[in-house]
């Protein structure tokens, strides 16, 4: 069975999201997460809403290719993801993503 | 910073210290920014990782950091501030092992110490002490001018008549096993055998006995099972022995000419060498009573006043103890790893003395702080010169070998003690009495008897050296009696 964890693997922490969700415009939250690569943005959305409990706005998606790798003369790739920006309606209280434990 | 003192007994106190949160919480931002800096967390340019990113990811390691350098600033300041003479180091426990650093809430903690035991002096003048001075009969100077003559003994060829008991017999020996049978035969030259002489089998003296050189003999001996010997002990050897001199011991006549002989130069006739060494055994038993007082005065300052010593000084003073022992036996040519020795019992046996030793010296130390004795740098040079001297060492290697193990302080320290004891001597009744011989029995070891007939012929060698045996001793142990 699919579970919303099926969906949403792990937020994005990094810089540029972290800069991202500092400077979202007008009081909307932008928060960032890899889903997976079948998801789409309204099953995104519910899944966020229901795991975090609040109001998604709107969600985008980019689908990245795993990296070329090569062992020898062994050509693969490395694992390809997407990643979902969620923005959150005005007026939620500051999303955290675990970093205050 | 809250601070509270618990006495668990007089020498074990158990500090309790609150450090705030707001000290907690300054360090540990203080410590995460440091992190931040160097951190390289995946996802972020190094040191560009925010705070709360770095303090997730190495939570564990700020926390350590922060009670690192948090614990024993408060440990020490809460000693400092007591003013408790803290001996060793504190054993610290957290009160909240689990506990959040992050500063929301202040940490509590408790460390038990040890300090040095308040001594309140009860009377210390004028404690009674008997002094025994050991006579000095003609019976004694006599056995001891025996003694040089049995030392300068000559050895004297005989010629008319068989080896008798006393007698050295020069001997080649062959030895073959009979029982158990070994291929190796045993073949000796030249092994001088003195007849009835110490360590030397009944049954060697009874073969050799009346033979003249040239002469040989064949007899075979069984050996003990407990012989010194391993290789030899419980086996049967048949012996070949051919003797190839006899000598005996030509005592030297008590004369002027002997005494010159013995090299002394002021020293030139028997009735000097009498008085010299009526002298010296005089000198002897003088110290000797002396040093009896003085035990006998630390004795009763020990008895008089009983209080707790530190558990870590007399661990401490237990193993210098026994290390010293184990160089003694080193020096004795005795194996310290020999499986018989019962070192817990040993240990235990140290224990006592280390106590003893320490309470006398932490009393005699309160005293010298009471009468305000106190050894100057002059005195500490005089001392370092004189163990020097007895050790044979130059004043720089002394002075190196002091440093390394505490420096001047603790000759400054043991001179002090001695000055106490001094006083104490001083200030005590002393009833001199009749010399009583049982008396030396009483603490007689076999190693404390050994020591006294060492001290007591190099005494009687009517010589300026014994002067110094006594600094000697001193010198050998230095530090001894300092924690």
């Amino acid at each position: 069975m699919r579970t919303v964890w099926d969906i949403i693997k792990a937020p994005v922490i990094t810089e540029k999201a972290l800069v991202a969700k500092e400077e979202s415009q007008d009081g909307r939250q932008l928060l960032t997460f890899r889903v997976d690569t079948r998801a789409t943005k309204p099953e995104i959305k519910s899944a966020i809403e229901k795991i975090f409990n609040i109001q998604v706005d709107t969600v985008r998606t980019i689908n990245y290719m795993g990296k070329k790798k090569r062992q020898g003369r062994f050509e693969g790739r490395r694992p390809s993801w997407k990643k979902a920006y969620v923005t959150l309606k005005a007026g939620q209280d500051p999303f955290d993503y675990g970093e205050n434990i | 910073m809250k601070t509270e003192i618990v006495d668990v007994s007089p020498t074990r106190k158990e500090i309790k210290v609150e450090i705030p949160a707001e000290d907690i919480s300054a360090e540990y931002d203080r410590v995460s920014d440091q992190y931040a800096q160097h951190a390289s967390v995946p996802g972020f340019r190094k040191g560009h990782a925010p705070r709360s990113v770095v303090r997730t990811r190495f939570k564990k390691e700020i926390r350590a950091d922060v009670l690192q350098k948090l614990v024993p600033e408060a440990i020490t300041q809460a000693i400092t501030e007591s003013g408790l003479q803290v001996i060793g180091d504190p054993d610290v426990h957290l009160d909240n092992e689990g506990l959040d650093t992050s500063g929301k809430e202040p940490v509590t903690l408790h460390a038990h110490v040890e300090v040095m035991p308040e001594i309140k002096l009860g009377e210390y003048k004028g404690l009674e002490a008997v002094r025994r001075v050991r006579p000095v009969t003609d019976e004694i100077i006599e056995h001891m001018i025996e003694d040089l003559r049995e030392a300068s003994a000559s050895l004297q060829p005989v010629e008319d008549r068989g080896a008798q008991t006393g007698d050295t017999v020069t001997v080649d020996f062959q030895g073959r096993y009979l029982n158990p049978p070994e291929d190796e035969d045993i073949n000796a030259e030249d092994v001088d055998v003195v007849l009835g002489g110490d360590g030397v089998l009944q049954e060697f003296t009874d073969n050799l006995s009346g033979l003249r050189p040239d002469e040989a003999k064949t007899f075979t001996i069984t050996y003990p099972e407990d012989f010194n010997a391993k290789g030899l002990a419980g086996k049967t050897i048949e012996y070949t022995a051919t003797v190839k001199a006899v000598s005996r011991k030509e005592l030297p006549e008590v004369d002027d000419e002997w005494v010159k002989s013995l090299g002394e130069g002021e020293i030139d006739g028997v009735e000097k060498l009498r008085a010299r060494v009526r002298e010296n055994l005089t000198d002897h038993a003088q110290h000797e009573s002396e040093r009896s007082v003085r035990d006998e005065l630390i004795g009763k300052l020990i008895e008089a006043h009983q209080f707790e010593v530190p558990p870590t000084l007399v661990e401490y003073q237990t193993n210098q103890l026994l290390q010293s022992t184990v160089r003694d036996m080193i020096q004795r040519g005795m194996d310290p790893r020999n499986p018989d020795i019962n070192w817990d019992a040993l240990r235990e046996l140290m224990r006592v003395r280390a106590e003893e030793d320490l309470r006398g010296s932490l009393l005699l130390e309160r005293i010298a702080d009471e009468e305000n004795l106190e050894a100057t740098d002059e005195e500490v040079e005089a001392e370092i010169n004189s163990i020097a001297e007895a050790s044979r060492q130059s004043v720089e290697q002394v002075r190196a070998a002091l440093t390394k193990q505490g420096g001047e302080r603790s000759i400054a320290d043991r001179l002090r003690n001695r000055k106490a004891l001094d006083f104490l001597f001083e200030n005590a009744k002393i009833r001199d009495e009749e010399w009583r011989e049982e008396e030396l029995e009483v603490e007689a070891t076999p190693e404390a008897n050994a020591e006294a007939t060492d001290t007591e012929s190099s005494a009687a060698i009517a010589t300026a050296s014994t002067a110094s045996a006594e600094g000697a001793g001193d010198a050998a142990q230095p530090v001894e009696e300092q924690g």
